[in-house]
């Protein structure tokens, strides 16, 4: 071999850019990754909120990255469960109902299911997943398992041993460098540490992850092992349906610690132009008492119009915030706003209150899963 | 181009830098998540720049930098002797090595401004007056980056590798 040191850097940097992983992967997680963001803003803004004494509490969905699709709205009655359907399907219109498509059989102890999440758009590309996550102390931000499935080709990405340097610029290898690994037969990695991606099948990828949860690898294996298709569908407990402003149902969550304390939320927008965001449940989250006092559904709210708040969502100012005491330690919250930069607020003041009223709850939705 | 736009068109592009940045691919699927989550809410005014996709780049290499500042308690030191078998002092004429690997382990090893120099110059094809400015500092501190670890690497190298 003869080369000289140029070529020999660039050929060490096709060779490194060639480890990248497969971006569907990163493009699939944004949306967990957006809200644990909001969810730890949100923590510190309570205690800070806490220790001021103050009213003010930061409520936020997650962001997510979705291309706008067809108007999907999410009807309140419950549906009869279907079979599962066979690619990452969004609920139809008209139906309350979501697939989860996979889930564990084989948990560690003290694992209980906190959250799932579904994307509500049709999109053939949508890259949203099918979210369920489980933990030990649902006050804790970080340490989870999340099962995430997302729409994703066979992965083209190798194996990549990593090669780290520590603060002082020494070599360091990492104990584990990951490695590819097959789960009931289909192909996959694992990444040394806490998460195993398989393609479960050719369309669809499955992620397990176990952040900061201390798992050791033959349980993370054998979760993973027992993962199985599952035609248990979400009940969504609340349904919009055409929503002013031109935003468009991108996804809901329900999460909680048990089927006495949760919240329910879906997430509508236009991208970067105007949101709205619709929270039904038994958690106070979002602070009541502040602002016009309105009547929604025959009893008393609040309409409050905060001035220039870019955290409640990320990426968007929140022009409204109608807080619903609904009596029976229910709670029902929208929230509106626009791009950060806009004028003028892309959601009226009649729109958010008409929202309000139109939203359709379920206040007898199965949510026997929170907590189990 | 809007958020969505950015990502679908220049993802694989933007993770495929932050592997060669950071030279570790777990790394840089960490950094580019987080910095997509910032960028996005800021896109109004990111999107709205001639050219997004290098304010992105930028934003991924300062969290780069700030990252192994914040995460450097977290690594785990080997002996000398094991590092010196990743990246031997003494030339090695034996010819087992693969060079190239052998390049890629020892840019691994390069402190994290002389890599991400390297990067920029190698990678990106950027001049040393770019790269100051994507590094936040003056064009002959680059240049030094550079002869240092070109110098780093020549010196670990298999002489039978560089030509001088």
């Amino acid at each position: 071999m003869n080369n000289d040191i140029d070529d020999l850097i660039r050929d060490a940097v096709r060779r490194q850019e060639e480890l990248a992983v497969d971006p569907d992967r990163i493009r699939a997680a944004l949306p967990a990754r957006a809200a644990r963001r909001v969810r730890v803003h949100r923590t510190r803004t309570l205690i800070a909120v806490a220790a001021a004494a103050s009213v003010a509490v930061a409520v936020a969905v997650p962001t997510v990255v979705l291309r706008e699709a067809a108007d999907v709205g999410v009807a309140s009655s419950p549906a009869t469960p279907t079979p599962t359907a066979p690619s990452t399907a969004a609920p139809s219109p008209g139906t309350a109902t979501a697939p989860l498509r996979f889930k564990p059989t084989w948990l560690p102890s003290g694992l209980t299911e906190w959250q799932r999440s579904v994307p509500l758009t049709s999109e053939p590309d949508t890259k949203a997943s099918v979210v369920r996550i489980w933990k030990t102390t649902p006050a804790d931000e970080i340490a989870n398992l999340g099962l995430y499935a997302y729409s994703s080709r066979q992965d083209k990405s190798p194996p990549s041993p990593p090669v780290v340097v520590n603060a002082e610029g020494t070599t360091i290898e990492l104990t584990d460098p990951g490695r590819e690994v097959e789960i009931n037969g289909k192909p996959g990695y694992y990444d040394g540490r806490s998460t195993i991606t398989w393609q479960v099948d050719p369309a669809t990828k499955l992620m397990l992850v176990a952040p900061e949860l201390g798992l050791s690898e033959d349980d993370l294996f054998r979760i993973a092992r027992s993962v199985q298709p599952d035609d248990t569908r979400l009940h969504l407990p609340l349904r919009t349906g055409p929503l002013p402003g031109g935003v468009v149902a991108q996804f809901a969550t329900v999460d909680g610690e048990s089927p006495d304390s949760w919240e329910a939320s879906l997430l509508a927008q236009r991208t970067m132009a105007a949101y709205v965001s619709v929270r039904f449940g038994t958690t106070d989250r979002v602070a009541t008492g502040e602002g016009e006092a309105v009547t929604v559904r025959g009893v008393a709210a609040r309409l409050a119009k905060p001035s220039g708040d870019t955290d409640t969502q990320v990426g968007y100012r929140t022009d409204w915030v109608l807080t619903v005491d609904l009596g029976d330690g229910r709670r029902l919250a929208v929230h509106a706003g626009s791009g950060p930069d806009s004028a003028a607020p892309a959601l009226t003041r009649e729109d958010v209150l008409r929202i309000a009223e139109q939203v359709e709850l379920d206040p007898n939705a199965d949510l026997d899963w929170l907590g189990g | 181009m809007t958020f969505e736009e950015f990502v679908a068109l220049r993802l694989g592009a933007l993770i495929r830098y932050a592997t060669v940045v950071t030279w570790d691919p777990h790394l840089a699927e960490d950094i580019t998540q987080d910095v997509l989550v910032r960028a996005q809410a800021r896109w109004s005014r990111i999107g709205g720049l001639d050219a997004p996709e290098q304010y992105v780049k930028r934003m991924v290499l300062n969290e780069f930098l700030s990252w192994r500042r914040r995460k450097a308690a977290h690594l785990v030191l080997l002996p000398e002797e094991t590092l010196d078998g990743i990246a031997p002092h003494v030339p090695d004429r034996t010819g087992a090595v693969d060079d190239r690997d052998l390049t890629r382990r020892l840019i691994a090893g390069l402190p994290p401004k002389q890599r991400a120099a390297i990067a920029l110059r190698y990678y990106e094809d950027l001049s040393d007056e770019q790269i100051a400015d994507y590094l936040g500092c003056r064009t002959g501190t680059v240049r030094s980056y550079l002869s240092r670890g070109l110098a780093t690497l020549r010196a670990a190298l298999p002489a039978r590798s560089v030509r001088t």
